[in-house]
């Protein structure tokens, strides 16, 4: 078949080739440069409070986009894993007194784990269905994570002993800045490399048509699954970095309203673009900070947003904008 | 490839509660061979491409593949075996640009080990590079080279229709399910899509054809499967069932009459 492309067919999708590896990589670069150019910008401690908060809610909603956004699958309950990665970390590492890495990542499998169980029967939901099923996961584990005193403190919520890597404890806006900046780009780069490839068109076909995605040879449960899971974990991992980071947790990490920022995030800054993802988590991450008078409306605020974007921005603000920049061509 | 029955249908039924949209249906297809099933408007032609795709489960009855059995198979199990198929209404995915919507059509022979997708492994890419090359020919085969980069919705419905055969063609199928793949076409496009399903057939394609375009049908087809109230009327070589009495009568005539 090659053989038999001739030369400016060949020529013309050369080009196309390394663009395509630009916009693979175009995301990241643009994400480690404006990382590594702020803190000498505005480093004072409430920015690394902020920044560090937004990465965490970014590497979830990197995830969450690939369920939502290219799969098309809602999920209301990924604020619950969330939680469990936060809780199983905490756990690990102070009763188990497990060393932090293996405790974060011991926790991140299992949640990982418990998400590839729970998705079998869930994932066959469609719609609202699913939307509420996963909803009622969520709920289940903020229930039992304020409920089982004995092992989780219950609504008190419990302490996490310090990260420590390599017996060395991470002390440091600056270091722990450098984690989160590290795990949203590693995040990242799964995520894109996921998107561009056999898989992550399968995820973008089944969210169109499950039945030509099925002909064409895609076991859309078996995508739907990877999606889910893939998300799963990366929440997981969220959360256990951020009960590193805060030193303890608490159940309203794993709360419905959780939930629904996290939702929020990612349709507000554009379903289907990793992009969108990291600004919807940042300017929704921010808002609250900056508008401290809106803090005790969060909730509504967060409910307004959503409700607005679908209406005047059902693509989001990342993909709206790119389509306005790029004119009539298309884009992801 | 070989001239072995690549396709056996045996005795396929299927009943939407009290409507029997296919009923007892026999026949077999080979490699090579344009097969058409023609019949009157609700007759059970796509219910029966359904059935060969594996988007319906048959109510009773039997379908074999290359002497697999996939009766009860899932439907991407019959997409993965080789059986690809277009809709009579196009279903392209209008979240990829055109050439993405072919390369996915190509799943079945792509690596999806997850290591090496999350990682983006050099096979991979290799891959992904000759899937889209590939691709692209189809695309010029179907005329639609130059909308390669293009949303799928800015496409016309006759070129819809078209990127559908290309996407099907793309896992390089043993056996072609056309729904009616000259609707809404012009005389000019239809002759082009007969066109293709020749040379398709000539490298060895099954290509099962339902169609109203009768100038299509009789220029293409092999053998010709007569569809009725879901019931087979007559099924034979296209000259046989061109000078069916019944079929003149049930079918052809009313046509011809028209023309
Ligand atoms: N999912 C379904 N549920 C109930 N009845 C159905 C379903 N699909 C098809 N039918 C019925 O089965 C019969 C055959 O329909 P089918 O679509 O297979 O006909 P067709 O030959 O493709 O017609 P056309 O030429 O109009 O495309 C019709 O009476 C139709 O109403
Ligand atoms: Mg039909």
């Amino acid at each position: 078949m090659d053989s038999s492309v001739h030369v400016p067919a060949t020529a013309s999708s050369a080009r196309p080739a390394l663009a395509r590896r630009a916009a693979r990589h175009r995301l990241l670069v643009a994400l480690a440069v404006v990382a590594g150019a702020l803190p000498p910008l505005v480093g004072n401690g409430y920015f690394y409070d902020v920044a560090i908060l937004v990465a965490f809610n970014a590497v979830v909603c990197v995830g969450l986009n690939l369920l939502i956004g290219y799969a098309g699958q809602v999920s209301l309950g990924h604020a619950g894993f969330y939680g469990l990665g936060g809780y199983g970390t905490a756990l690990l590492a102070s009763k188990y007194a497990w060393p932090s890495l293996l405790a974060l990542g011991a926790a991140a499998a299992a949640v990982a784990l418990i998400a590839f169980v729970v998705a079998r029967p869930i994932l066959k939901l469609r719609g609202h269905y699913l939307a509420m099923a996963t909803l009622g996961l969520g709920i289940i584990v903020s229930i039992v994570l304020a409920t089982e005193d004995r092992i989780t403190g219950g609504p008190d919520g419990m302490q996490v002993p310090p990260l420590a890597v390599a017996g060395v404890a991470v002390s440091g806006e600056l270091a722990w800045y450098a984690i989160a900046v590290g795990t949203l780009l590693a995040a990242v780069w799964i995520a894109s490399n996921l998107v561009a490839s056999p898989a992550g068109r399968a995820l973008r076909a089944l969210h169109t048509s499950e039945v030509a995605a099925q002909v064409a040879g895609i076991d859309v449960a078996r995508y739907k699954l990877l999606a889910f899971v893939l998300s799963a974990a990366l929440a997981a991992l969220a959360g256990g970095l951020a009960a590193f980071h805060a030193g303890f947790v608490t159940p309203a990490t794993a709360s419905f309203l959780r939930s629904i920022e996290f939702v929020t995030m990612v349709v507000f800054g554009g379903m289907a673009s990793t992009a969108g993802a990291i600004v919807g988590a940042a300017v929704l991450t921010l808002l609250p900070q900056v508008l401290t008078a809106l803090r005790d409306y969060e909730t509504i605020v967060f409910g307004a947003i959503l409700v607005a974007t679908m209406i005047f921005l059902p693509r989001g603000i990342v993909p709206a904008l790119a389509r306005l920049a790029r004119g009539t061509r298309w884009m992801r | 490839m070989d001239a072995v029955t690549c396709l056996r249908v045996d005795g396929v039924t299927k009943s939407f509660g009290g409507v029997t949209a296919v009923d007892d249906v026999t026949f077999g297809i080979d490699g090579g061979v344009v097969h058409a099933i023609i019949g009157p408007n609700g007759a059970g032609k796509t219910t029966l491409i359904n059935l060969l795709s594996g988007v319906y489960r048959p109510t009773r009855g039997r379908i074999v593949f290359d002497s697999r059995e996939l009766t009860h198979a899932p439907a991407h199990a019959f997409g993965a075996a080789g059986i690809a198929r277009t809709f009579q209404t196009p279903q392209v995915f209008g979240n990829m640009s055109v050439v993405e919507n072919v390369m996915t059509g190509r799943h079945r022979l792509l690596r999806h080990a997850l290591w090496p997708t999350l990682v983006h492994a050099r096979s991979l890419a290799r891959a992904e590079r000759d899937s889209r090359a590939h691709a692209q020919a189809l695309l010029r085969l179907l005329g639609l080279a130059d909308q390669a980069e293009a949303s799928p919705a800015a496409l016309s419905f006759g070129a819809q229709k078209r990127l559908e055969i290309a996407r099907a063609l793309a896992s390089e199928p043993a056996l072609l399910l056309l729904d009616e793949p000259a609707a809404g076409l012009n005389a000019t496009e239809a002759r082009e899509i007969g066109r293709v399903i020749r040379h398709l057939a000539e490298r060895g394609v099954g290509v099962v054809l339902v169609e109203h375009d009768m100038r299509l049908v009789m220029g293409v087809s092999d053998r010709i499967l007569v569809l009725q109230d879901g019931r087979c009327l007559c099924e034979g070589s296209a000259d046989d069932v061109r000078n069916d009495a019944r079929v003149i009568d049930a079918y052809l005539g009313a046509g011809d009459g028209h023309a």
